[in-house]
Formats: C-alpha cells, sequence, structure tokens
C-alpha cells in the first residue's frame, strides 16, 4: 500500500511540473526558460510537500509512513524532472543536431544552403543570448564575461558532463 | 527498506560495470555504445528479484534503478560518445578564464565540426539520408521532426537550436 503512496505522488508530482512548466514555458520569452525551470522545480516541491501534508491528515497509511513517502517520493519526482529538462527540453530547445534535421526537413538539402542560414555565428549568438537571461555571462565592454557565482541549470549541466566525462575517461 | 537499498547497490555494480566495460572497449577497439546493455541485463534480473524476492516496496525498487540508468544511458549515448562538441560547454568553459568577446568565441569553433560532423551523424542515425551533396529526410527523420513541432507548438518555441 505504501508502495502505491510512493509511486502516486511522485508522479502526481511531475505532472505538478509538467503542467506549471508548460504554463509558464507558453508565457515566457524563449531567453528566459531557463530561470523558469528552476523556479518551477521549486514551486513543484513545495506543491508536493503540502499535498503530503495534506494526505498524512486523512490517510492513517500515509501519516505512519509519512517520512519514508516524503523522501522517496521527491527523489523520485526531482529524477523525472531532471530527466524531462535533460532529455526533453533541453535537446528539443538547445541541439544544433536536431535543429540541422528541421533546416534539411525545410527544404535546406546541401551543407551550403544550410550554413547560410544557420551557421556557427548563430550558434554562438543564440547561445550567449540564452547564457546573458540566465546570469551567466553578462556582456562588458563589448566582452562577454561570467558573472555566476551559483549554479545555474547550464553549470549544473556541465558540472555533471564533467563528472561523466572523468568517470568514461573521455 | 531492503528492496530499496538492493536497487541502489545493483544500479551502483551496473553503473562500475559499465564504466569498466567501455574503458575495456575503447582498449580493445571494440563499439563502445554495446556497454549500456548491461542495465538491460540489470533490469530483467531485478525484475525477477522484485517478482520473487518479497520486496517491501517492488515499484519503488524498480523506480531506483530504472530511473538514473535511464539518464545515465542518454547522457552516455548523447554526450559522451557523441564527437561532436557541446558549444554551451565550450562558451562557459572559455567565459569563466576570462572575458571574451563573441568573435573570439566564435573563433573557437570551425563549421566543419559544428555543422558537417552532426550531419553526417544525422545520416548514421538513418535520419537523413544523403545522394551526392543533397540531403534529404528519411521517414524516420520525418517522425522525430513532427514530435519536435508539436512540443514546439505546445511550447511556444520559436527558434530551435
Amino acid at each position: 500500500m505504501i508502495d502505491y503512496w510512493i509511486i502516486g505522488i511522485s508522479f502526481y508530482g511531475f505532472l505538478v511540473f509538467l503542467i506549471l512548466v508548460s504554463l509558464a514555458l507558453r508565457m515566457t520569452p524563449q531567453s528566459q526558460r531557463s530561470g523558469w525551470i528552476v523556479r518551477m522545480v521549486f514551486t513543484t516541491f513545495f506543491i508536493q510537500c503540502i499535498a503530503l501534508w495534506v494526505f498524512s491528515t486523512v490517510s492513517s497509511t500515509v501519516a505512519q509512513s509519512i517520512v519514508v513517502i516524503i523522501v522517496l517520493s521527491l527523489i523520485f519526482t526531482k529524477f523525472l524532472m531532471v530527466l524531462f529538462i535533460v532529455c526533453v527540453y533541453s535537446p528539443i530547445e538547445a541541439s544544433v543536431t536536431l535543429r540541422l534535421l528541421r533546416e534539411i526537413g525545410n527544404g535546406q538539402s546541401t551543407l551550403e544552403r544550410i550554413k547560410k542560414r544557420y551557421n556557427r555565428e548563430a550558434i554562438v549568438r543564440m547561445r550567449l543570448v540564452r547564457l546573458a537571461a540566465s546570469g551567466d555571462v553578462e556582456m562588458r565592454g563589448g566582452q562577454m564575461v561570467s558573472i555566476k557565482p551559483v549554479p545555474s541549470l547550464f553549470r549544473i549541466r556541465e558540472m555533471l558532463l564533467g563528472v561523466l566525462f572523468w568517470v568514461f575517461g573521455e | 527498506m531492503l528492496g530499496i537499498y538492493f536497487s541502489l547497490l545493483f544500479f551502483s555494480l551496473c553503473f562500475v560495470t559499465h564504466v569498466f566495460l567501455h574503458r575495456m572497449s575503447r582498449f580493445l577497439g571494440m563499439i563502445q555504445s554495446r556497454s549500456i546493455f548491461v542495465y538491460v541485463i540489470g533490469f530483467i534480473f531485478l525484475v525477477l528479484a522484485v517478482t520473487f524476492g518479497r520486496f517491501q516496496f517492488p515499484f519503488s525498487s524498480l523506480l531506483v534503478f530504472t530511473l538514473p540508468a535511464i539518464l545515465i544511458v542518454y547522457l552516455y549515448l548523447f554526450t559522451v560518445l557523441s564527437p561532436a562538441y557541446i558549444p554551451t560547454r565550450m562558451i562557459l568553459s572559455h567565459v569563466s578564464v576570462g572575458a571574451k568577446s563573441q568573435k573570439q568565441l566564435e573563433s573557437l569553433f570551425s563549421e566543419k565540426e559544428l555543422i558537417d560532423t552532426r550531419v553526417l551523424d544525422l545520416c548514421r542515425a538513418g535520419l537523413v539520408s544523403q545522394e551526392k551533396k543533397q540531403y534529404r529526410v528519411t521517414k524516420k527523420g520525418q517522425t522525430v521532426i513532427q514530435s519536435m513541432e508539436w512540443y514546439r507548438r505546445f511550447f511556444n518555441v520559436k527558434e530551435i537550436g
């Protein structure tokens, strides 16, 4: 029975996150979205905690095992969120490869034609706009400087990848 | 809670085996991507253990293994094994050691590596076909584009890439 509660609350939390993200993303300019995703992760955490508190007052099963349910369901929800951000959100919004696939699908059939629409300059510019909006970099006197002391979505991903590359010896 | 600890331990074991197989296959010149099958074998073993082992939290035990395994496999296949580098990662690492202009950052990349390598990747994945210098999206590629378009419309994404 407790197992069903853990799974149920985990997926409920993830569903809340998806609804909040879809609402936030529809209303936010594209360059500022990474900041909103992080805000939604924390908002979902609070909504889930409130829901667990309500469930614990209604159900004796939940009340008896509240610590186990809270810890496991929060961990699972966070993992589902990370999977959504890493495997769906990031590649579709920022993957060069998927953009190239779309360009070819739109009729840009040679490398020369692709590079006229989507090239090194466009790729760097789009990333700088995103990094500036998330507060990772700032333009000072015509130069981009790193300003963020706390981890952002981009820096967390960079750290995670750094660890993986080190572990796999690449 | 025993099932949860068992799954955690089992995932760690699979991960260590994966790293070992990856390093071994690179040393022996074999296909590295096959090392991810260790998670498939691990998952089958865990399902059997959960079915016959009377775990207190059977579904949670499976999730403890499955969620990190999916994340590791995805990152392994699309970043660790990918020959193409990640532009954002390069930009961040260069900007964090000193101020750079946009032109200086652009000079870090060559279009051959940014564009040509990735188009080759798409051909290898069967999403794009090549005839002389012309590229065409395959049926498999069309399916990926359609799901991307659905996402783009749903989340109001104007610019991809």
